[in-house]
């Protein structure tokens, strides 16, 4: 923008800012989540940022499925990234970062439940409209042309009956089929006995499958 | 089998189907399955339902998540105690205090962003930020002599944590990479040019990384201050390093002078103020640091080798050099964007040391650009809140402004009088302008103008309200009665023309303006105490009275770079998004003009008029 020529600088002034990072997008996507939380508890915000951009989707396809109302499942996926911030500190490094922050993912979720911040959607008609808001991943897209518009409604009952599901039943079964996590990490994601994941997730499945019977919809799903 | 054992079974039939059941369970499940059409049916149906789920469309995080995650964490590190980062920078302030640069170059942005009057920087949105705790005297003096020991502060308004804790470690480990730091800072003094050749501070504020932005934000503004200061040049880097395998960001400026250097300091606390929105000292210290190298003579101290102190204004003016000397006749050219240009006008009133001229220069199809500033800016003002809380009272145009011909328009200023807090009269002099907003401006090409407009001022007083600029003056600054003088002292401050215009009288009133001034600076900081280092200003010993001349340059060297740093913010505002009062980029050039000092008085003459 302005170029000085012969003409030698009388002072230098530096500006540093406090500490940043040198490393560039690309070299960050490089990294395991270890060393970007190792280096997000240096304050690298950088680092930090990296962390959100690789389990934003997630995060927020688990807050969706808790919230169903994408500005509660927004507001709740950046409280918990928000929370995740601030407890680095005390994340221990043995930890798995991606279920330490599903842990806070669902308490966050549960709490607000209690508190009744985020609304509740039981209602299947009332559900009418809010699958534009779930765009299909590329990888998770239904292939078959033909039956497109049917899986497409099989597709919205069934994401109905998990909402209407109760809570504990409905994340362990998210976490499960929807995020195909392994028992084990569920259990720890939720804090609860192995056994019990097993159980709740045989009792969602159990639900769903009996509203989707009732409406004679179970075996359109395959 | 017993019908509990099952029941069990089946329970155990989606852990099957997720292959979860150890061999021993899945052999008793697949027994059963061999021999249950109902159990083959439930699974078969679980299956589905499972299959079903991990079919569903997976929600897309909408793009705002993370852009909202990012300035809320920024937000935290900013502001947020509980934030560790906060903590530590602030530990690492309570290290940092000790640099003078810092604490000058926040207490300009302070300075800046609340006035010296109190009255806030409109449009900044800084003003409404509560004072910092007061700190008392004795409480800083034990400050300090705590962290010349090396420990660290304690907790002050809940800011500071005091206990030794993860972050106190990072603090440390700040510190030990602040000295590979500055010995890599030395060595990069052998680069003789530091060329910019553009675009750094674009990919800074691309980064995600909040201090890449922060740096590229400061990068941006200080070439921004390069236009809009047509004096000033400023070679710019933006660079990140890695020291001790700590990543840092640099960005390196080359002043050519100590002014030059003076602005890039305080440009950056300006944009570092702009981008946190806060104007205290300890904000600006947490996320920049400054450092030099090299000198020109004038910069021969290093910055951090001058000590905080009470009284510590003449050093710190020493290590950051005094301006070259400036006298009569002086002029500093600003561009300012043009909703900007009232707001100009009036930081010069109310700062300016001295009586200087104002021109302002204009292309034509800009003069309603000119004109709205002008007027529209005290009108505004006075309908905030923030307005009627600092006491400023309702200003309008005292007659339709007529566009000047050549496009330029002149104003002259003159120091604050005490005698300005006087209100109206009931009649003004011949010689008085009819522009009470806009002081004793006088088309530069119609000199007779001045005395039609003067008669109407004329009637205009008479008949209308106190001259309102008089009015703020008043209510922020009230000053004794004795020092009115009960005769022409409505616009006294705006229509004085030249210096010794007015004879004695005028003279008189420009003297106990001067001490006014210095009165109004003290009472200002001590009533409303934003920053610590700004006392220090106020406890600085007075200019010495019987050098005019040196007090001159002094005061327009203050004036300069009061100037300056208006124009790098304002046209920082206007480049940033957002900044919706400063919209209209159009520049407008400002002159201002040091006019001779005024004839000395003794003090000890009485005021004329008093009772």
């Amino acid at each position: 923008m302005f170029v000085v020529a012969g003409r030698e600088p009388a002072a230098v002034l530096r500006v540093q800012t406090n500490v940043g990072t040198a490393v560039n997008r690309s070299a960050r996507d490089t990294l395991d989540d270890a060393e970007l939380v190792r280096r997000a508890q240096r304050a690298d915000g950088a680092a930090f940022a990296a962390l959100v951009a690789r389990y934003q989707e997630r995060v927020f396809n688990v807050c969706s499925r808790m919230c169903r109302h994408q500005a509660d499942a927004l507001d709740l996926a950046q409280a918990a990234f928000v929370r995740a911030f601030e407890a680095l500190p005390r994340f221990e490094a043995r930890a798995n970062f991606f279920t330490w922050l599903f842990r806070i993912v669902v308490n966050l979720a549960l709490s607000q439940r209690r508190r009744g911040a985020v609304r509740r959607e039981v209602s299947l008609e009332a559900l009418d409209g809010e699958a534009d808001r779930l765009r299909p991943s590329p990888e998770r897209r239904w292939h078959d042309p033909a039956r497109d518009v049917e899986n497409r409604e099989l597709g919205e009952r069934l994401e109905a009956a998990l909402a209407s599901l109760d809570e504990e039943f409905r994340i362990a079964v998210v976490l499960k089929d929807i995020e195909e996590l392994d028992y084990a990490t569920i259990a720890e994601i939720l804090d609860v006995p192995v056994g019990t994941v097993k159980s709740r997730i045989h009792r969602g499945r159990m639900l769903l499958r009996e509203q989707l019977a009732a409406e004679g919809l179970l075996h359109g799903l395959v | 089998m017993a019908w509990s054992e099952r029941d069990k079974l089946l329970a155990d039939l989606s852990a099957y189907l997720d292959g979860e059941l150890d061999p021993r369970r899945a052999g008793a499940v697949e027994e059963l399955l061999s021999r249950s059409e109902e159990a083959r049916r439930t699974l078969a149906e679980l299956r589905t339902v499972s299959e079903g789920l991990r079919k569903l469309p997976r929600a897309a995080a909408p793009a705002e998540l993370a852009p909202a995650v990012r300035r809320e964490v920024e937000r935290r590190l900013l502001f947020d105690d509980r934030s560790p980062r906060r903590r530590v920078m602030l530990t690492i302030v309570a290290r940092i205090t000790a640099s003078a640069a810092v604490i000058v170059a926040c207490v300009a942005a302070g300075w800046l962003a609340i006035g010296r009057t109190g009255r806030p920087v409109p449009s900044a949105g800084i003003a409404e930020r509560p004072a910092p705790p007061t700190v008392s005297e004795a409480e800083r003096a034990a400050e300090r002599e705590g962290l010349a020991r090396g420990e660290p502060l304690v907790g002050r308004g809940g800011i500071v944590q005091a206990e030794p804790s993860p972050a106190e470690a990072m603090a440390l480990q700040a510190d030990a990479i602040a000295k590979p730091l500055a010995a890599a800072t030395e060595g990069a003094g052998a680069r003789p040019s530091l060329g910019y050749a553009g675009g750094g501070e674009q990919d800074a504020l691309d980064h995600p990384s909040a201090d890449l932005r922060l740096a590229g934000r400061v990068a941006r503004g200080l070439i921004t201050s390069e236009e809009g200061v047509p004096s000033g040049t400023t070679l710019l880097d933006v660079e990140s390093a890695e020291v001790d395998a700590a990543p840092i960001v640099l960005v390196t400026v080359a002043p050519h002078s100590a002014n030059e250097y003076r602005l890039a300091q305080q440009t950056v606390a300006l944009w570092y103020e702009h981008a946190s929105a806060s104007w205290s000292a300890d904000e600006c210290a947490t996320s920049w640091s400054v450092s030099h190298e090299g000198s020109d003579g004038v910069l021969a101290q290093p910055l951090a080798a001058t000590p905080p102190s009470q009284s510590s204004t003449d050093a710190a003016n020493a290590s950051h050099g005094r301006l070259p000397a400036a006298g009569a006749g002086e002029q500093v050219e600003a561009v300012v964007p043009a909703p900007r240009v009232g707001e100009l006008l009036w930081q010069l009133e109310q700062h300016a040391p001295q009586q200087v001229r104002v021109t302002v220069s204009f292309q034509p199809q800009d003069w309603s650009r000119v004109q709205q500033a002008l007027g529209t800016y005290f009108e505004q003002s006075d309908t905030t809140p923030t307005a009627q809380q600092h006491g400023l009272a309702v200003v309008q145009l005292g007659q339709p402004v007529a566009q000047p011909a050549d496009g330029k328009l002149e104003h002259t200023r003159q120091p604050e009088s005490p005698l300005s807090a006087e209100p109206a009269p009931s009649a003004a002099p011949d010689d008085q302008p009819a522009l009470p907003w806009l002081g004793d401006a006088r088309w530069a090409d119609q000199p007779d103008r001045d005395a039609a407009e003067a008669k109407q001022s004329d009637t205009a007083a008479a008949t209308a309200q106190p001259a309102p600029l008089l009015q703020r003056r008043a209510m922020r600054a009230p000053q004794p009665a004795q020092r009115t003088d009960g005769g022409g002292g409505a616009s006294g401050a705006l229509r004085a023309g030249e210096a010794g215009s007015d004879g004695a009288g005028e003279a008189a009133r420009r003297e106990a303006g001067g001490v006014a001034a210095q009165d109004h600076l003290r009472k200002d900081v001590s009533g409303k105490p934003r920053m610590r280092e700004e006392e220090n200003i106020a406890e600085a010993p007075a200019l010495p009275a019987d050098e005019p001349a040196r007090a001159a340059r002094d005061a327009f060297g203050e004036l300069r770079a009061a100037v300056e740093r208006l124009t790098a913010w304002w046209f920082d505002l206007a480049s940033s998004a957002g900044a919706a009062q400063a919209a209209d980029p159009t520049p407008i050039r400002v002159q201002v003009t040091l006019l001779p000092p005024a004839e000395p008085v003794p003090t000890s003459q009485p005021v004329q008029g008093q009772p």
